[in-house]
Parts: structure tokens; C-alpha cells; sequence
């Protein structure tokens, strides 16, 4: 979840940078994910498109977003190579049991057995 | 027939009318029914904003059905022609679209008045229509209307030898307007879920995509809804014209397969309820909730913080 306070002395697009590449470093936001439009997240947090465009480019410029041209914006894979696959593996993986309607808590427990076994 | 006509459209009317007033008789508790079918707690101090989106639902259903009756009952008269069973199809087909119209616009309406705070809260992913509404039922809606239109191709295969021209008239109408109900059904959803949420804290968004999902799990209902109704009101006329029900062939696949289809839609239906689908957004996009509301278990909406 993104929070902006309009009345911190920190700027909103700031705000939302350091939110996003906070949770892109920590995983919660998983690589592959795709980002809300910029018009979408502008009018969501009450701002103007063009802080939140600053907001993505400077995402992009730092390597967390990538922008896939008309298909949107989204969460680059972090860390090194094998890292990089495992993100994407996980997201393969997520989108596939979302497609199968499997609980959020079977699905984890699917891979906790995998890599217990 | 103009009486019955007249009769059915204020019988209507007026079970509109009065389920409103029972229902705005008991507003103060509408946000917790509401909260109860949608797996939702309702916090101290509710935005008053969704509050009202709630209750306008009551308001906009007997203003959306009396409008949509009244326009059916209208060109009812003008075609004079529809037996009492098809008439009173099309009446109630018309009466379960104004329902939905009315209640969704009134929603929609309210939310665009939400108030402006220093502190907006925002869901850092990408949202498709198939969050909000389960893809079982968007195949729903799109099943009956190919019914529809299976329903024209084979009446139009069969103008020549058994079918009048005007029948084939009437289904090509309906088919299209089904598909009208389809295209509009699309470009409506997408267009509600593209627009801003102005949430001040999770909890309220949460709640807004409870709206959202309500709105166009009922759109999606009447679009489906729409064809189905359509194809009995045309299954009656067709039944009751002279020749046809002599024609074997004719009666199997354009009078009973509709029918059959019809049957299967409904138990589609009833499948659709079973798998809850009101709390199919919860599952997609507050999981932790959805996990809670499954298991019964209370408790503060801190959690919510991780939803999707």
C-alpha cells in the first residue's frame, strides 16, 4: 500500500518513489508486477500525472521499474542473476495459481514442500 | 392486452417502490448487511461518503426500474402484437435492468462526491476487471448472448421454409441487443475500474472496491440477464405462431434449444452464487482479509495494510 501526506515537508513525488523502491527492494512488490497507469495512481493519491510521471522515471532511471511501452509499467527483477530468475519464477508462479483459483495458502504451502523435499 | 400491459408495468413499479421504502426504512443498518454480504467490517466513523454510496443504491433502484418499465411498457403498446407471456417477460426483463441501472449509477454518482483529505492511501499494482468481478461470470454474460445470436443464425437458416420474416426480425434485434449490453458492459467496467479511488486509509478502499465489485457484479448479472429474458419473450412468441410447433425440426432447434440453454444459464447461476461470488475481490486483492472472512475470525483491519 502507497501512503502520501500532502502536508510533509517531503515532496509527494518523493514520497512515492521512496515507498515504491522501498517495497521493490524488500520484495513486496514481486519483479514482474505490473504498475498502476500513471493517470490511475495520480488520481488515486489526489495528484497531478505529472508528479507521479517524475516519480516513474526516476524509478526507471534507478533500474526498479521498467517501462514495457504501451503495456505499462513494471517491478524490474532485483539483485543478481539467479535472483533475477528466481523473481521471475515466483511471479510465473503466482500468476498461475491466481489462473487456477488455488487459496493463497495452498499455494504457499506447495512451495514450502517443494523446497522442504 | 393495453390494460394487462398497463397493470403489469405498475404492479412492477409499484414492488419497487415499496422494497425501497422498506429498505431506506432500515438505512441505518445498510452499511453492516452491506459489510456482512462482502465480508466487510464496518469500522467506527465509516466515511460517510461510502455510507452514502450505500444508501443510494436505494434510491436510484425504484428511479431506474420505474424509468426502464415504463419505456418497455411503451413500446409494448406500440406492437401490440406480443402475447400476455411475452409481454410480462419483457416487463420483468426491463424491470431487473432498471434495478441494476439505477442502483449502479446512484453508486457511481455518490462516489464521485468523496471529499479531499491531506492523507490518500493507493494499491501499488495494476488492477484488471477480473478483480473485481469473477471471469465465471463476465462467460456468463457472454454465453447468453452467443445464445442469442445462435438463436438469429438459426432462424435466419430457416426464414425461408418455416420461419415468418418478422420473427427473424424480432430475434436479430434482440441479438444486437445483447451484444449492445456486451460492448457496453465492457467499456463501462473498464472505464469504473480506471478511475481514481481517493481513499484516505486501506480500510476505505477496501470498502471502495466492495462498491466497485457490487456495481459491476450486478452489470455483469444484467447482461447476461438481458439475452436470457430476451430469448424466453421470443420462445413465446415463436411457440404460439401458427405452423410452427407442427415442424419438428423447427421447434427442437430454435424452440427448445434456447430453452435448454436457458435452464443450463440459470443452473450456471446458481453455481456462480455457491462460489461465493461477492467475496471473489477479497480474494483478489485482500487476501489476508478473504483468509479471515473464511475462517470467521474477527479481529482489527491492521492487516489490511498488505493487501494487493
Amino acid at each position: 500500500m502507497i501512503s502520501i501526506d500532502t502536508d510533509s515537508p517531503v515532496p509527494p513525488y518523493e514520497q512515492l518513489r521512496l515507498q515504491l523502491s522501498e517495497q521493490t527492494r524488500t520484495g513486496e512488490l514481486a519483479a514482474g508486477t505490473r504498475l498502476p497507469t500513471v493517470r490511475k495512481l495520480a488520481q488515486d493519491l489526489g495528484l497531478a500525472p505529472n508528479t507521479v510521471a517524475r516519480a516513474y522515471r526516476e524509478l526507471e532511471t534507478d533500474h526498479f521499474i521498467e517501462t514495457r511501452g504501451r503495456n505499462g509499467s513494471f517491478v524490474s527483477a532485483q539483485g543478481d542473476a539467479a535472483e533475477k530468475q528466481a523473481q521471475e519464477a515466483a511471479r510465473a508462479y503466482a500468476d498461475r495459481v491466481q489462473k487456477l483459483g488455488i487459496p493463497r495458502s495452498a499455494a504457499l504451502a506447495y512451495i514450502t514442500g517443494a523446497l522442504d523435499s | 392486452m393495453f390494460i394487462a400491459t398497463i397493470l403489469l408495468a405498475l404492479a412492477l413499479i409499484a414492488i419497487s417502490v415499496i422494497a425501497s421504502v422498506i429498505a431506506w426504512s432500515q438505512r441505518k443498518t445498510a452499511a453492516v448487511r452491506f459489510g456482512k454480504r462482502f465480508g466487510l467490517e464496518v469500522p467506527d466513523g465509516l466515511e460517510p461518503s461510502i455510507r452514502d454510496g450505500i444508501e443510494a443504491r436505494r434510491i436510484g433502484s425504484p428511479i431506474g426500474t420505474a424509468i426502464c418499465v415504463v419505456i418497455a411498457a411503451v413500446l409494448l403498446l406500440l406492437n401490440p402484437g406480443l402475447n400476455l407471456l411475452a409481454t410480462w417477460w419483457c416487463l420483468f426483463g426491463a424491470y431487473l435492468v432498471g434495478l441494476t441501472l439505477g442502483s449502479t449509477t446512484a453508486i457511481l454518482i455518490a462516489e464521485q462526491r468523496r471529499g479531499h483529505g491531506a492523507v490518500r492511501v493507493a494499491r501499488p499494482k495494476a488492477v484488471s476487471v477480473n478483480d473485481y468481478v469473477s471471469p465465471f461470470q463476465t462467460g456468463f454474460a457472454r454465453f447468453a448472448v452467443v445464445l442469442g445470436i445462435l438463436v438469429f443464425a438459426a432462424d435466419c437458416w430457416l426464414a425461408a421454409s418455416v420461419s415468418p420474416n418478422y420473427l427473424s426480425l424480432i430475434s436479430g434485434i434482440l441479438a444486437a441487443l445483447g451484444v449492445a449490453t456486451l460492448i457496453a458492459y465492457e467499456v463501462i467496467a473498464h472505464r469504473l475500474i480506471s478511475r481514481g479511488a481517493l481513499a484516505g486509509t486501506p480500510l476505505e478502499l477496501a470498502w471502495d472496491d466492495g462498491l466497485r465489485s457490487y456495481a459491476l457484479t450486478n452489470l455483469s448479472g444484467t447482461v447476461g440477464l438481458v439475452p436470457l429474458y430476451s430469448l424466453i419473450a421470443y420462445d413465446t412468441l415463436l411457440l404460439n405462431t401458427t405452423g410452427i410447433a407442427s415442424n419438428a425440426f423447427f421447434t427442437v432447434f430454435v424452440g427448445l434449444l434456447p430453452i435448454a440453454g436457458t435452464v443450463c444459464v440459470l443452473t450456471l447461476v446458481l453455481l456462480m452464487t455457491r462460489i461465493h461470488a461477492r467475496q471473489h475481490f477479497l480474494r483478489r486483492l485482500w487476501p489476508e482479509l478473504a483468509v479471515k472472512v473464511d475462517n470467521n475470525v474477527g479481529g482489527t483491519y491492521t492487516s489490511v495494510m498488505g493487501g494487493r
